[in-house]
């Protein structure tokens, strides 16, 4: 029998014309590793949330879910907890305690366990994700990743048979976004639990998942094998790929689809018969937006520093991407930059330009019930509203609440509503592509795009190197306090081994100087 | 035995007296004690903060000891006046006790949060009162966040508002960070019960035996505060300050009735070096 078992399940959200899931049927066998993917709101998140009817929302429900044949909507609280583990998206908005000991036992506790039962199941699970060397931590001295991995620990903990996880990477650095995956894999791997995982970021799950399930406006488009969904996948489907398969399906290759770097470099060196020199010039900047120099911040005055002696310069009309490490203060440096926090040393030159921040949580800038009062709240001039909304394809949501739209969409309007700030020229975009569908990062990156030819100037905080590589213009490091390392992106990512992108490990030593996909393709199509 | 790992009942009684006889006693001579013991308390059980803090709740003695005269204009001594409100050394005197009853509960209740945190509080309130004990928390918890989440709200969002009035903007940061709150709430919410919260009677992970050490304090502490109240509460700690000061010199009562006092209030530092001791003690063996 199936673990799981959904029938015709259809779903409208209150109020909403709409479905949000129309007809969704599928069965998972017991020990299956799914990957669920799709465009922002095409119904993936409520999917999941309905399989575990403790997280449903609010709605016109019709269909049947069967967990181990029984009904799920029939099973107890206590059963759904036991049975169906489910960790969300945001790391920080799931901890209930202060401590990192209390969070893996809050579920235990909350089940009755014994108490001498609950602190072995306790240690178990903290041995398994390395937690117990920091077991007596406050939850808030943790990274994003070691929250998440809490958060998983906190969910393991009850020994879950089904464990379902909404975008859990989308937070974290690329180094802990792995660190996570690997952990998923030997869950299901080690202990046999069913995953269910929803992402975005493909690069570091594909190879794990049994089965892929696409979905598109609520409806499931393809249910198949991931080595299937790989070799059959083509248009925008074929975007949530990983960048070894897009490769190989543009260039139309022979043979099996390489789903792992691996593979990838495999294929590539088979299909080049000689090594390539892939150069691009790196822009010399006429103008510079911003000047940085010597700069250094702390928060307070028995702090360590945040920056130090952090000196470069920002050339006007370009894509300006910092990457770096979770927590080691790129964040900050953007505050710092814009005014939001104070230097104790040093000298920001922004000659005329005003430099605003957009942060990470796009909806710490939203205060209205719609997205018309947000813009209006910016500007009084009805014109030039018009023209950002056109600008930043928010026309359609004039009426919709900010907290009611796609993590894309919200970063849109976010967008928006700095650049209807009087003399915004330099942009500081924090972690802006976190939560976007492959499809919205790239109208996103038109929209930067159409921005630096207005003469803007954009910089860009971010874990997601495809995206930096692919459309920035300079690409920086952030260690050790400062930026350094300033170059192309084709320069920055082929001389990185381990900071770089995936196309980038494919094609070492194959194509030097390919960093993107793109470049990939372009080069075996003309060899 | 180190204070932090005593059994939480055990030591709630123990500040419980140490607070309420800390309200009660307004004789300078028991203030004096008490503002020593219990800052030697703090330096034991949460230095970094008792030091952080220290200005600021000099500061508020000072303020309560300099401000009481302009709501008293009791007393028989007029230093000066203003306008016509006189300025009395009684008021100031009765000034200075009030700010020392108020240095001395600040000090206990920062050893009392330090050691009895969210987690030993709903150990001894979760069995009895299981919803509120949990709203309490949950709302002790949201508290610093929301705190937290309007000063990084009002440091986004106030250059984006420059030119206009600074009411403005104050009043949209606290907007968003209210929505932004009852946002976190729901998703606090879906992941307690994500995690099976409400669905069975809750145990607790750590729990807490009743060792000698707390028998120890409880024994203390019971047999202290029972000679405070024999010893203490006569006419020789009774003072009156307002409208003449009147203090009756202290008889073998109120003499014992002190010391007893004094043995209360340093439970906690006594604690604290007989644990230096031992540890050291065992350390030397290695």
């Amino acid at each position: 029998m199936e673990l799981l078992d959904v029938k015709n399940l259809t779903f409208s959200y209150p109020g909403c014309k709409d479905r949000a899931l129309d007809g969704v049927s599928f069965t998972v066998k017991k020990g299956e590793f799914i990957l669920l993917c799709g465009k922002s709101g095409s119904g993936k998140t409520t999917l999941l949330s309905h399989l575990k009817p403790a997280m449903s929302p609010h709605g016109v429900k019709t269909g049947v879910i069967y967990y181990d044949g029984v009904d799920v909507s029939a099973l107890s609280e206590e059963m759904q907890a036991r049975k169906i583990g489910y960790v969300m998206q945001n790391p920080n908005r799931q901890t209930v305690t202060d401590k990192v000991w209390h969070e893996i036992a809050f579920g235990p506790e909350n089940l009755g366990t014994e108490p001498g039962l609950m602190h072995r199941q306790v240690a178990d699970i903290s041995y398994f994700f390395g937690i117990d060397k920091w077991f007596d931590r406050d939850i808030s001295t943790l990274s994003g990743g070691q929250k998440q991995l809490v958060n998983l620990a906190a969910v393991m903990a009850m020994s879950p048979d089904l464990l379902l996880l909404d975008e859990p990477t989308s937070q974290l650095d690329p180094i802990a976004a792995e660190e996570f995956m690997n952990a998923i894999y030997r869950i299901n791997s080690e202990l046999g639990t069913t995953v269910i995982l929803s992402e975005h970021r493909i690069d570091n799950v594909y190879k794990y998942a049994d089965r892929v399930i696409f979905m598109d406006s609520g409806k499931i488009v393809c249910d198949c094998p991931s080595k299937d969904f790989a070799r059959s996948a083509y248009g925008e489907t074929a975007e949530f790929l990983p960048v070894p398969s897009k490769i190989f399906l543009s260039c139309v290759g022979a043979g099996d689809v390489p789903i792992t770097v691996k593979d990838g470099r495999s294929w590539l060196e088979k299909s080049l018969k000689f090594r390539i020199q892939y150069k691009t010039e790196i822009k010399n900047p006429s103008e510079y937006a911003a000047k940085i120099k010597n700069i250094s911040f702390r928060y307070s005055k028995n702090a360590e520093d945040i920056l130090k002696n952090c000196t470069f310069s920002i050339p006007r009309g370009c894509i300006f991407s910092i990457v770096g490490g979770n927590g080691q203060g790129k964040s900050t440096l953007l505050k710092v930059i814009s005014g939001i926090h104070k230097r104790y040393e040093g000298k920001i030159d922004l000659g005329n330009h005003r430099a605003v921040y957009l942060p990470q949580e796009a909806v710490l800038l939203f205060s209205k019930d719609t997205v018309e009062d947000e813009l209006k709240q910016m500007s009084d001039s009805q014109r030039d509203i018009r023209r950002i909304a056109k600008l930043c394809q928010i026309e359609n949501l004039y009426d919709k609440h900010p907290y009611d739209i796609s993590a894309g969409q919200q970063q849109c309007v976010a967008l928006a509503k700095i650049l209807l700030v009087e003399g915004a020229d330099i942009l500081l975009l924090d972690e802006v592509t976190k939560g976007i569908d492959p499809i919205f990062k790239k109208n996103f990156a038109r929209i930067l795009k159409n921005l630096c030819a207005a003469g803007k100037t954009i910089v860009l905080v971010s874990h997601d190197l495809e995206f930096c590589a692919e459309y920035s213009d300079y690409v920086g490091m952030f260690f050790d306090k400062t930026v350094s390392g300033i170059d192309s992106p084709q320069t920055f990512f082929s001389q990185n081994n381990f900071y770089t992108t995936s196309a980038a490990r494919i094609s070492r030593n194959i194509i030097d100087g390919a960093v993107t996909a793109k470049e990939i393709i372009n080069i075996c199509k003309t060899n | 035995m180190d204070f932090d790992k005593l059994n939480p009942y055990c030591v709630t009684l123990y500040f419980t007296a140490a607070i309420f006889f800390t309200m009660i006693f307004m004789h300078p001579a028991f203030i004096a004690v008490n503002v020593i013991s219990s800052s030697l308390a703090c330096l034991c059980i949460c230095k970094d903060s008792f030091l952080k803090s220290l200005k600021y709740k000099t500061a508020m003695f000072a303020l309560i000891t300099f401000v009481n005269p302009f709501f008293t204009s009791d007393g028989e001594t007029v230093l000066f006046r203003i306008f016509v409100h006189p300025y009395t050394a009684q008021a100031l005197l009765y000034g200075a006790v009030l700010g020392g009853i108020f240095f001395c509960s600040v000090n206990w209740f920062s050893c009392f949060g330090n050691i009895i945190g969210t987690d030993k509080f709903m150990y001894m309130t979760f069995s009895k009162l299981p919803t509120l004990c949990t709203v309490l928390s949950t709302v002790i918890g949201l508290i610093p966040f929301f705190e937290k989440k309007l000063a990084e709200i009002s440091d986004i969002q106030t250059p984006l508002f420059k030119g206009r009035k600074k009411l403005y903007s104050i009043l949209n940061s606290f907007n968003t960070a209210v929505s932004f709150s009852f946002e976190h709430a729901v998703l606090l919410s879906f992941s307690m019960k994500n995690r099976g919260y409400g669905s069975v009677k809750p145990t607790r992970y750590r729990t807490y035996r009743f060792s000698v050490y707390d028998f120890c304090l409880v024994l203390f502490s019971v047999t202290s505060s029972l000679a405070v109240i024999l010893f203490g509460f006569s006419s020789g700690t009774r003072v009156e300050i307002l409208p003449s000061v009147k203090l009756i010199p202290f008889g073998a009562r109120e003499t014992a009735g002190l010391i007893s006092y004094t043995a209360l209030l340093l439970i906690p530092f006594i604690y604290h070096i007989s644990e230096e001791i031992r540890w050291n003690y065992l350390m030397s063996k290695i």
